[in-house]
């Protein structure tokens, strides 16, 4: 509660003396669908690793890439709101010119690049899968599939506010 | 003139709707990155495991790409704990400000606009 407090003692002065903002984009149901809809993709197509020839598997890796580009889009779309201005004067007033550009790359949502690299992970377990080494790999291309799919899942669910 | 809020008062109703707005989602992201850490440190021995059996013994590029694909799970994690911190911050300066409005609106005696997010 200790650490509360404090936190309530800071954004009351931000708040009640300057004009309050917007932190993070809106949620977007279409985005979280889509994640969901690629990682259960993903995942039937982990399941069937081991069974039958790459050729058999080929058309399941380009969808679960082509649905996550298609999120991607949906996502650079949004865009982000600006970083606090108070925070941007603050800094500016402490003599950082470039304030406001280092605040958005600090609060930049992260699902572009938790999206990069799910489609990183896809890539390189359809190019081993090609190469008939996909079945010995799987412990180490599901499980961070798995991880970054819930990093992407975590913070869009955490935007329905 | 309407009575004035007692500071003390006011302060425990703003801890108390900042907790509400968030003490739930606080306890979420607790669980999410002790999670994500165990996860991680899984994925980290299987990948040493796999460097230590030659798994990618005379193919760097393999290699090389199995490493980037870790170092980026846990820069987007480092990133993603922040970004779910950020949207914490905003839900308890929405709803300390939400007191704070609803103090004045009754100095004033009608509602005042609030700040806009």
């Amino acid at each position: 509660m200790g650490l509360l407090a404090v936190v309530v003692v800071i954004f009351a002065g931000i708040g009640l003396g300057s004009c309050a903002v917007k932190l993070a984009p809106e949620f977007d149901q279409a985005i979280f669908d889509g994640l969901s809809k690629a990682n259960e993709e993903a995942m039937k197509l982990f399941a069937s690793a081991g069974s039958g020839p790459f050729s058999k598997r080929a058309k399941a890796y380009d969808d679960v890439i082509g649905e996550l580009n298609a999120v991607q889009v949906q996502v650079s779309a949004r865009g982000a709101p600006p970083p606090p201005s108070v925070l941007v004067e603050i800094a500016g007033v402490l003599g950082d010119k470039k304030a406001g550009q280092k605040l958005a790359a600090i609060a930049k949502p992260p699902t572009s690049a938790d999206i990069d690299n799910l489609i990183r992970i896809m890539n390189a377990a359809k190019a081993d899968d090609k190469l008939g080494l996909l079945a010995r790999n799987l412990d180490f291309y599901k499980p961070a599939f798995s991880l970054q799919m819930a990093q992407a899942l975590a913070y869009e669910k955490i935007l329905q506010r | 003139m309407a009575a004035l809020s007692n500071p003390g008062e006011l302060f425990g109703q703003m801890v108390q709707a900042a907790s509400n707005a968030i003490g739930k989602d606080i306890t979420t992201l607790e669980g999410f990155a002790r999670d994500q850490v165990i996860g991680i440190a899984q994925l980290t021995v299987t990948l040493e495991l796999k460097i230590a059996n030659g798994e990618f013994a005379g193919q760097p590029d393999r290699q090389q790409t199995a490493l980037d694909i870790l170092r980026s799970l846990i820069d987007n994690f480092v990133n993603t704990v922040l970004a779910m911190s950020i949207v914490l911050a905003e839900k308890a300066w929405n709803a300390v400000v939400d007191v704070a409005w609803n103090a004045l609106d009754k100095a004033a005696g009608f509602a005042l606009p609030r700040p806009s997010f």
